[in-house]
């Protein structure tokens, strides 16, 4: 009589709770014989609160629903490091409250697609997907999307991989957190937001105007730079920086769409074939000229020495060079991911310096290289002085064919967003690259000098679920904990509205976004029809049975 | 036994600590799940990069065999390559130490000064009103959190009277040339008052308090009374008869308090973003890179250990009534 007893259990949800919470549960076999097993305890993972509050809050909030539901959650928390170890495959944990942080590099569905829910990323210690969902026509799918190239088709296909994951839910998407960044609109205006990056895109520092008589434009960062070397791009720190100082052949524009750079022209000639011609007169920071063996080189070179980014060049079958100022990449298949990821990801280092590394140079590998030579790109900006854990600077290239429109950028490194707020709001910077925490965006906003910014996230919060696991192995649970994960609470109040609740691991700014995929929003009574029907039932004190074994 | 051989002796000693020191630190980093390459894979390192900066990083090679590795660079005085950064870690930490060690000393010298003029006059003015306002100050200021006592501070002096700058080191744009350029300014000294009033204020209580202390016993020493009945002043028994023999506990816990001040030093340097070895060390935890967080426990000790060294001499000094055996 299931009907009658999830009856009961609505009626007393909250003595559910209590009795969920008092622990009394999971040794019930008191009943008639019409219960499976009780469903084991969950274990939810997730940072320290120290670490991250707003995480440790997205826990204690689902598993209060959760517990509603009948199962028993235990929150178990870990240190940044060590729940980084943990959750990699082959992965530990049964269930995790997660954080994915976006980035221009983050645009291109690919990224998250196969990344966090191919079945080749998990299991076998490689890969992020920790929820080791492994489903053949999502594979195919997911496949399928990166060797298409025309934009339209990759679409309809993007759209199918969220369907199916929706559906499925190997983890429940929460929401795209909102960047709030402030800068100081005395002293800037027209500042260029993009999209996963907020303030501190490429173009803002490129474009910001400066008011009358000023030229330096501070960048306050709660990190320091780690070292600035164009093969190292490990964290996005570095990498925002090394984009300013080197060109790849393309870039992400605003909107997230790559368009030639350094390129003047990219064709695609057929699937596996891109042909590009550089642009002209372009040069060095120490005046040598960009040339297409340059390009040739530097494409060699990162394969060769293991670059951070190797693996989003390494489909590149051969390349041959046209001409005066052509090249043509023969890929081994069709990979959209080379187009808008490797070309847009992939410096060009000057080959009269980096062919005498590591050999000449006082270093075993070329990725750890120090030297200030190692500095020089044909960037809008050129490197001028580090003085580590107090500022960082570089100056305007004015032979770049777009140089910036200041003379000298200054990264400021701060202990967190708490001491540049008030740095910015004193005015000793010019802007903050991180959004502040949800108490001080008020008091900032609140000052004249101080204008807000808000831009869509590329990166998203998520409950991803140990899908080789009991019960998450059942589509039908993953399915009801997704219903019962309150996201519409958690962006009211833990990030004071600054977030979009989500379904897709895809923000709706980008038009990859599928507005259409199957939704789940806190409804209880959704998540237990999912369970009974699934044959799911609840003892009398509220705790959970898996569905009884038909017996042989 | 002789001075000499005593300070031998402890010498000897210290090679022993320090052994212990650096084994316990060595493993007690490595206990700690996950690996430094687990912070670039939330930036997307991806598996095969992970892998290769693992074997880069030397940290393929069996635990035993990275030990010995590490004594052996060690008595070379080489403390490695940070993780992180690829750059020595005396590189790393050269500067950073000293940032911390100008900031926290200036903060105890101004502590001790305090506590010894406050302090002693307390006892002397025993059951005044003075004694009871200033036991409240000192019990307020000591339980005070730093992080507190800072913001208030900031908000007040940086923000309200921007009479000063609400953190950094210097001004962005100062030009440095020479060592001893970088703190012999102005503008070190213009961004350090706050910094240093904050820990100041923090650690004045305990040598205040036990200054207090201890004066009450001397004062009721004969020749204190003697002394009265020569008809010197008041300060002159004070200052230079009764201090002198108080100061031998503030000795003592000098050492103490300047491990406490160094370890300690992080909560000032994070809310005042100053580039201090204290600030470093937790970063340097947080992304398990092991040879800085280990150079940094090192240096730290070593202060400790050095502290304790002097102290242990200055008493044979202060007070020839102690012997070394």
């Amino acid at each position: 009589m299931p009907h009658s007893r999830r009856a009961l259990i609505k009626a007393s949800g909250i003595t559910a709770v209590g009795l969920g919470l008092s622990g009394c549960i999971g040794d019930s076999d008191t009943d008639d014989g019409d219960h499976g097993e009780p469903v084991e305890d969950i274990e939810l993972s997730v940072t320290t609160a120290d670490f991250d509050p707003l995480r440790h809050e997205m826990a204690l909030l689902t598993s209060a629903q959760w517990e509603e539901l009948g199962f028993t959650v235990d929150i178990e928390t870990y240190s940044l490091a060590a729940f980084i170890d943990k959750i990699l495959p082959p992965s530990e944990i049964h269930a995790a409250v997660d954080l994915w942080t976006g980035g221009v590099e983050r645009i291109d569905p690919h990224q998250w697609l196969t990344n966090l829910y191919h079945s080749s990323h998990s299991g076998g210690g490689s890969g992020f997907n920790y929820t080791q969902y492994e489903n053949p026509e999502y594979d195919q799918l997911a496949d399928a999307q990166r060797a298409t190239l025309d934009v339209e088709a990759r679409r309809e296909l993007v759209f199918e991989c969220q369907e199916i994951i929706a559906e499925d839910q190997p983890a429940t998407i929460i929401c795209h957190p909102t960047m709030v960044m402030p800068y100081n609109s005395d002293r800037w205006s027209n500042p260029v937001v993009s999209v996963g990056e907020g303030l501190r895109s490429f173009w803002n520092l490129l474009e910001i105007e400066p008011a009358a008589g000023v030229t330096e434009f501070r960048y306050g960062y709660p990190a320091d730079a780690e070292r600035l070397n164009p093969l190292e791009q490990g964290t996005a720190t570095g990498r925002r920086l090394m984009r300013q100082l080197f060109d790849p052949l393309m870039r992400q524009d605003a909107e997230g769409e790559p368009i030639p750079w350094a390129a003047e022209e990219v064709e695609i000639v057929d699937d596996e074939t891109i042909s590009v011609t550089l642009r002209d007169g372009m040069t060095f920071h120490d005046g040598e000229p960009v040339t297409i063996d340059d390009v040739y080189f530097s494409y060699n070179y990162h394969v060769e020495h293991n670059a951070t980014f190797a693996d989003l060049i390494e489909g590149v079958d051969n390349m041959s060079i046209e001409g005066e100022n052509g090249i043509v990449f023969e890929l081994d298949q069709p990979d959209a991911v080379f187009l808008f990821g490797g070309m847009t990801q992939t410096p060009i280092i000057p080959q009269h310096i980096w062919e005498n590394v590591p050999d000449e140079a006082d270093v075993d590998e070329p990725i750890d290289w120090r030297d200030e030579q190692a500095r020089i790109g044909s960037g809008p900006f050129k490197f001028l002085e580090w003085r580590r854990g107090e500022v960082l600077r570089f100056e305007a290239f004015e032979d770049h064919f777009q140089p910036p429109t200041y003379e000298v950028f200054s990264y400021v490194p701060g202990s967190d967003t708490g001491a540049l707020s008030r740095a910015l709001e004193q005015g000793n910077i010019d802007m903050l690259a991180r959004t502040p925490s949800v108490d001080a965006i008020p008091q900032l906003e609140a000052l004249d000098h101080i204008t807000m910014t808000t831009t869509e996230n590329t990166g998203f919060y998520q409950v991803g679920y140990n899908t080789q696991v009991a019960p998450f192995d059942d589509r039908a649970v993953r399915r009801a904990l997704a219903y019962a994960v309150p996201k519409q609470e958690i962006v009211d109040t833990l990030l004071d509205g600054h977030g979009i609740v989500s379904h897709s691991p895809i923000t709706s700014a980008l038009p990859w976004n599928n507005p259409d995929v199957k939704q789940f929003n806190l409804d209880l009574d959704a998540a237990r029809d999912e369970l009974s029907n699934a044959g799911y039932t609840w003892d009398d004190d509220g705790q959970i049975h898996y569905p009884v074994e038909p017996e042989d | 036994m002789s001075l000499r051989n005593y300070v031998i002796r402890r010498l000897l000693q210290i090679f022993v600590v320090y052994w212990v020191f650096i084994t316990i630190l060595f493993f007690l980093f490595r206990m700690v799940p996950g690996d430094p390459t687990s912070m670039y894979v939330i930036h997307g390192l991806s598996p095969q990069a992970r892998e290769a900066m693992i074997a880069r990083l030397g940290l393929d090679a069996p635990l035993h065999i990275q030990y010995f590795t590490y004594i052996q660079n060690l008595l070379t005085l080489d403390f490695g390559l940070s993780f992180t950064y690829r750059q020595p870690v005396s590189e790393v930490l050269y500067l950073r130490f000293f940032n911390t060690i100008f900031l926290m000393g200036a903060a105890l010298i101004i502590a001790y000064f305090i506590g010894l003029l406050v302090g002693s006059m307390m006892g002397w003015k025993r059951d005044s009103s003075f004694e009871r306002g200033g036991l409240i100050m000192a019990l307020i200021a000591r339980s005070s959190p730093e992080f507190w006592t800072g913001i208030v501070l900031l908000t007040v002096f940086a923000l309200y009277l921007g009479w000063f700058p609400t953190g950094g080191i210097r001004s962005l744009d100062a030009e440095i040339t020479t060592f001893w350029g970088r703190y012999l300014a102005w503008d070190f000294v213009w961004h350090m008052i706050l910094p240093m009033l904050t820990g100041a204020i923090y650690f004045a209580a305990t040598p205040l308090l036990l200054m207090r202390n201890t004066i009450i016993d001397v004062l009721d020493e004969d020749y204190i009374e003697i002394k009265e009945a020569e008809g010197f002043s008041q300060y002159r028994i004070l200052y230079v008869h009764a201090v002198r023999n108080s100061v031998l506990p503030l000795v003592t816990i000098a050492a103490i308090m300047t491990g406490a001040a160094i370890g300690g030093s992080v909560v000032i340097e994070t809310v005042f973003n100053w580039p201090g070895m204290g600030r470093e060390m937790v970063r340097a935890i947080h992304a398990q890179d092991y040879p800085v967080a280990m150079g940094a426990f090192f240096l730290m000790g070593s202060v400790v250990i050095f502290m304790n060294l002097v102290a242990d001499i200055l008493y044979a000094y202060l007070d020839p009534r102690v012997k070394y055996d």
